[in-house]
């Protein structure tokens, strides 16, 4: 098998027989071992396992420090993605901005939003996941889901008003909920509407 | 920015099996969101004292809906809709079955499209009244020059029982 080897700065053409890269079980695997035999691994370019043999036993993918709990860490750097596509599950995490416990990232993010909803010039600015709006009456608005929520009414509706005052965003089914807008005297009155919908889908 | 795409000129992905949400975050990031000058004036029945309501399409929706592949049959609306009106109902658990795993429907003209609105975005009693003998329309599709251009009456407006329909004045 013919692989690449780094050698200094240098990308030289290199043969392995392909026996010395399997292992017991008649797989592929590769190891780099990026230890320079220093006390540290000050230099090293590549450091994919430095520990011995016998530890991190059933690592699929190491960079050190790490454990062997199967977990891929990067230690110590960014990570940069460029036109790549991540697939995570709904029960991915993230640290809170404090550190100290996790944030569900399928629970945190808001599932629909709208800005510059206007009725009395019949547009909408911008959204995510609206099939329509409706104007209902003076100061009142209708937001029509494509995906509609998990529940009928226990959901998060946070709206706030470029013209106008917000008198309440709220849940009305799960697929609609309502933004109405008042004057300075408390009465209804036409607004441009910005809102949020944070909460399970359906 | 990423090069949005118009009608005809790029592939839907095959979005059977994946999260309608998901969809909608790809056609966002993909078509060009597409205005439209129609909306939907109807009234309901169920609140005779309310004024007519007034439905505007999204920009970004009518894309799906232009381009196909995307959004799931209308039926799928109408089954969630029939879960939420059962006595109990908690939540959702057809999602899945219902907009996820169904198959999409193909691109639609920008007509059915609006008619694909109307039985989805406003309540069945306004569109399916199976009574010809109404003596107005409950619901009428016009462009937005049609609607009034004064707001200070807009808790008074209601469809016009003299609406001129298919060239015929009722």
């Amino acid at each position: 098998m013919a692989i690449s080897k780094i050698k200094g700065s240098a990308i030289q053409d290199a043969t392995i027989p392909e026996e010395k890269l399997e292992d017991e079980a008649g797989s592929f695997r590769m190891i780099l071992d990026g230890t320079d035999g220093s006390a540290t691994n000050t230099g090293d370019f590549v450091l994919l396992d430095a520990t011995a043999s016998s530890t991190n036993v059933g690592e699929q993918f190491l960079f050190e420090p790490a454990t062997d709990d199967g977990s891929a860490v990067l230690s110590g750097g960014d990570l940069k993605f460029d036109n790549v596509e991540i697939l995570m599950d709904k029960k991915s995490l993230m640290k809170s901005e404090g550190g100290a416990v996790t944030t569900n990232i399928g629970q945190g993010i808001l599932k629909a939003w709208v800005v510059d909803a206007s009725s009395e010039a019949a547009t909408v600015g911008d959204s995510l996941n609206k099939s329509s709006f409706s104007d209902d009456n003076t100061g009142r608005t209708t937001i029509t889901l494509v995906n509609p929520m998990s529940t009928a009414k226990d959901y998060c509706v946070s709206y706030a008003c470029v013209s106008g005052y917000p008198y309440r965003g709220r849940a009305d089914t799960a697929s609609t909920y309502k933004l109405e807008t008042v004057n300075d005297g408390g009465n209804y009155a036409d607004g441009v509407a910005n809102g949020m919908v944070a909460g399970d889908l359906a | 920015m990423t090069k949005k795409y118009n009608v005809g000129e790029v592939e839907i992905p095959e979005f059977q099996g994946t999260h309608l949400w998901n969809r909608l975050g790809w056609a966002k990031d993909n078509l060009e969101p597409i205005q439209t000058e129609y909306c939907v004036v109807w009234e309901d029945p169920e609140e005779p004292d309310a004024p007519a309501r007034v439905t505007h399409p999204d920009p970004n929706w009518m894309a799906c809906a232009r381009h196909g592949g995307i959004l799931p049959p209308v039926d799928s609306y109408w089954e969630l809709n029939k879960d939420e009106a059962t006595e109990g109902f908690v939540r959702h658990t057809r999602g899945p079955e219902l907009l996820h795993n169904m198959k999409p429907i193909e691109a639609m003209t920008e007509e059915q499209a609006i008619e694909y609105l109307v039985m989805k975005d406003i309540p069945a009693r306004v569109w399916d009244t199976g009574d010809e003998r109404l003596n107005k329309p409950r619901f009428v599709i016009c462009t937005k020059a049609q609607l009034p251009q004064e707001r200070t009456w807009r808790s008074s407006w209601r469809i016009s029982e003299d609406l001129n329909i298919n060239g015929e004045t009722k």
